[in-house]
């Protein structure tokens, strides 16, 4: 056994290996929680790095701040109406390449995927012309949440390439004599799909759904582009906060985002554990 | 074999199916055929199934066999001619729309749904009552003998339970026609054998008619009361299995059934009783009276025609053949002893060799004289048929 090359995990036992793990981990997670820990630091100023004592004052004041807490309600209710969007349209399409062959179809594989690849400032500049050209840029004065729309288009057009994907990968694993079944029982194309190939591509949707979520809860860069001075998001909201001073406020609210990211990520393994 | 005009052939006989496969098909593909692109898998095929009977479609893999069977469920559409079911047209019906169930080659299970969700499932998109679904759910997992594991998920059976899930889903449907495609290639050899027997049984009780697709020629010889032979595309010949063995339609057929030594035959003459051929390594023969096999000089080219014989009809001998006798003289080779025969090959002049099956008692004569030793393979001229290659051309 003395000569049998390393197995993957023996790697783990060297001490130089051990070490480039730690650091690695470090360099990830350490600044996360010092955010989380300054959040309860009772100090005025959040960029200030010296403890001055517990405090939760700073939860009570974002919950208190009304524009931050808009902002925020505008950022779930994009992230659910896209990630709803991305995950139909996200099934639809990889449905379409994994089922159908027609002309053109690797140039369609490719532009679906584009959206992933393509630099998001370029994404977030197109769409700023376009939604001017077309002049829905007035659409920010709509009545909530239709001020939305605009937001929630761009998101949908970066987030459901990467629905697409986890989709289709799912899809791979799908035998499709059982869909053949169903239609050889009676089935139709659509209880075909509903009853054989939506319960195998379970597990895919709830990751793409979580996927689309996140992608969307904290986009920056494109929703900058796309909202206007009455549609505010989270990310978009705390960068400017930033930019005027750094307080604990922005801890506390960046905090309970980190939270809520967790019990979702929580909620789907386990969901997916009790699907497989 | 053949029963005279006027004599009624005995119920369940191949020709009694034959007859009413003729007369009241269940099924018939009338000139059916099916493209994919340039390629065409299917060319101009024929063929009637009378009710009752287990219809097999044999041939090699790619001969369009399993093409056939999807046009017969419907998941495909034919490209030209008619599939008439039940006096129908369902040519372009959907799947689920045809009274026709089947059995996929890899079971199709579904993964997400216990025994007895799968079992039950063709009659709930019905919107049969809950409670007659419940009842003949319970019946149909009795008859395939799993009303034990109606609550199992089909990840906890094995390959023969889940096919017998299988079965009593398509069957509960209490289809008009059942197709099974390669229904024994995922098992293994044991329970093949077993289950070949069960389906026969099965198709007994519930006296639906069912059509087999399989590459075994065994599995379809065994099992089908009559055998279409696929290949490339086109219908080789439809007979029952002893028809299949004893009077094959054309070379391609007597090889894929059993296996022959076909020797090219060059020239065909007639000579006023006889039919004089020159036969590859057999040399001039003359045959007395009637053509053996499908063959006449007139519409088959000498090209075309080769001479059959099949090894369990060939016998050899140390001194010289018995009068009459067609035979070719060669040495001996390997002798394979299999118990109750041996396989005897038999080196020609040529560098080709002939096998030969023969009983335990000659096998072992053979192997007191030694290998090299000179011997004559000889077989009766009546074993013997003159076929065309193809049948179809």
């Amino acid at each position: 056994m003395r000569d049998a090359p390393p197995g993957p995990f023996d790697y783990s036992r060297k001490w130089s290996l051990r070490l480039v793990f730690l650091l690695g981990a470090v360099f990830l997670y350490v600044p996360i929680i010092v955010l989380i820990v300054f959040s309860f630091n009772d100090s005025r100023r959040g960029g200030n790095v010296i403890w001055k004592g517990f405090t939760t004052k700073y939860y009570g004041r974002a919950f208190g701040n009304e524009e931050l807490m808009i902002a925020f309600g505008n950022s779930l209710t994009i992230a659910v109406i896209s990630t709803i969007a991305s995950v139909v349209l996200g099934t639809l399409t990889a449905v379409l390449l994994w089922r159908f062959r027609f002309p053109l179809k690797s140039a369609v594989e490719g532009l679906v995927a584009l959206p992933i690849v393509i630099p998001e400032i370029c994404l977030g500049v197109s769409l700023a012309m376009f939604f001017s050209r077309f002049g829905w840029g007035g659409i920010a004065e709509a009545p909530w949440p239709l001020n939305l729309t605009n937001i929630v288009i761009a998101h949908i057009t970066f987030s459901f390439p990467f629905a697409a994907m986890v989709i289709r990968t799912r899809l791979a694993s799908f035998n499709p004599e059982t869909a053949e079944a169903a239609r050889d029982l009676g089935a139709s194309e659509w209880r075909a799909f509903r009853d054989v190939l939506v319960p195998h591509l379970k597990p895919g949707l709830v990751a793409a759904a979580l996927l689309s979520f996140t992608l969307s809860l904290d986009d920056f860069v494109v929703t900058f582009f796309t909202s206007g001075p009455g549609t505010v998001t989270f990310p978009v909201k705390i960068y400017s906060m930033v930019r005027f001073s750094v307080t604990p406020e922005i801890n506390a609210a960046s905090t309970v985002l980190i939270l809520l990211t967790l019990v979702l990520t929580f909620f789907a393994l386990r969901y997916q554990r009790i699907a497989s | 074999m053949n029963t005279s005009s006027g004599e009624a052939a005995r119920p369940g006989s191949p020709e009694a199916l034959e007859e009413r496969a003729r007369t009241a098909p269940l099924l018939s593909i009338d000139g059916v055929s099916k493209r994919f692109g340039a390629v065409e898998v299917l060319k101009n095929v024929s063929l009637a199934v009378a009710p009752g009977e287990i219809f097999a479609l044999l041939g090699p893999s790619g001969c369009g066999k399993s093409t056939l069977l999807r046009l017969v469920a419907g998941f495909e559409t034919p490209s030209a001619g008619r599939i008439v079911l039940d006096g129908e047209d369902v040519s372009r019906l959907p799947p689920n729309r045809r009274p026709v169930n089947m059995v996929f080659q890899s079971y199709a299970v579904f993964p997400h749904m216990s025994v007895a969700e799968n079992v039950g499932y063709g009659l709930s998109v019905e919107r049969v009552a809950r409670a007659e679904i419940d009842e003949r759910v319970a019946a149909a997992l009795e008859q395939v003998q799993l009303a034990d594991f109606a609550a199992r998920r089909p990840e906890q059976l094995s390959g023969g339970q889940r096919q017998r899930v299988a079965l009593a889903r398509a069957l509960i449907k209490r289809p008009r026609l059942l197709l099974l495609d390669e229904p024994l290639s995922a098992l293994d050899a044991k329970l093949r054998d077993a289950m070949r027997l069960e389906l026969v049984k099965l198709q007994d009780t519930v006296g639906i008619t069912f059509v087999i697709v399989t590459h075994d020629q065994s599995e379809a010889l065994a099992m089908a009361d009559r055998v279409a032979v696929l290949e490339g595309g086109r219908l080789r010949q439809v007979a029952s299995p002893a028809e299949l063995y004893r009077r094959p339609a054309d070379a391609f057929v007597a090889d894929f059934i059993g296996t022959v030594h076909a020797f090219p035959v060059h020239r065909i003459a007639v000579e006023s009783d006889a039919l004089v051929l020159e036969v590859e390594r057999l040399g001039e023969l003359a045959l007395p009276g009637a053509l053996p096999g499908g063959c006449t000089p007139g519409t088959q080219g000498a090209d075309g025609a080769v001479l059959v014989v099949r090894p369990e009809h060939i016998g050899v001998a140390t001194g010289s053949p018995p009068a009459g006798d067609v035979h070719v003289s060669g040495q001996l080779g390997d002798i394979a002893f299999q118990g109750d025969h041996s396989i005897v090959e038999i080196a020609l002049g040529d560098g080709s060799a002939l096998s030969a099956v023969v009983d335990e008692r000659t096998g072992d004569t053979l192997q007191s004289v030694g290998e090299h030793a000179p011997v004559t393979a000889h077989w009766r001229l009546e074993d013997m048929r003159l076929l065309p290659r193809d049948a179809g051309a």
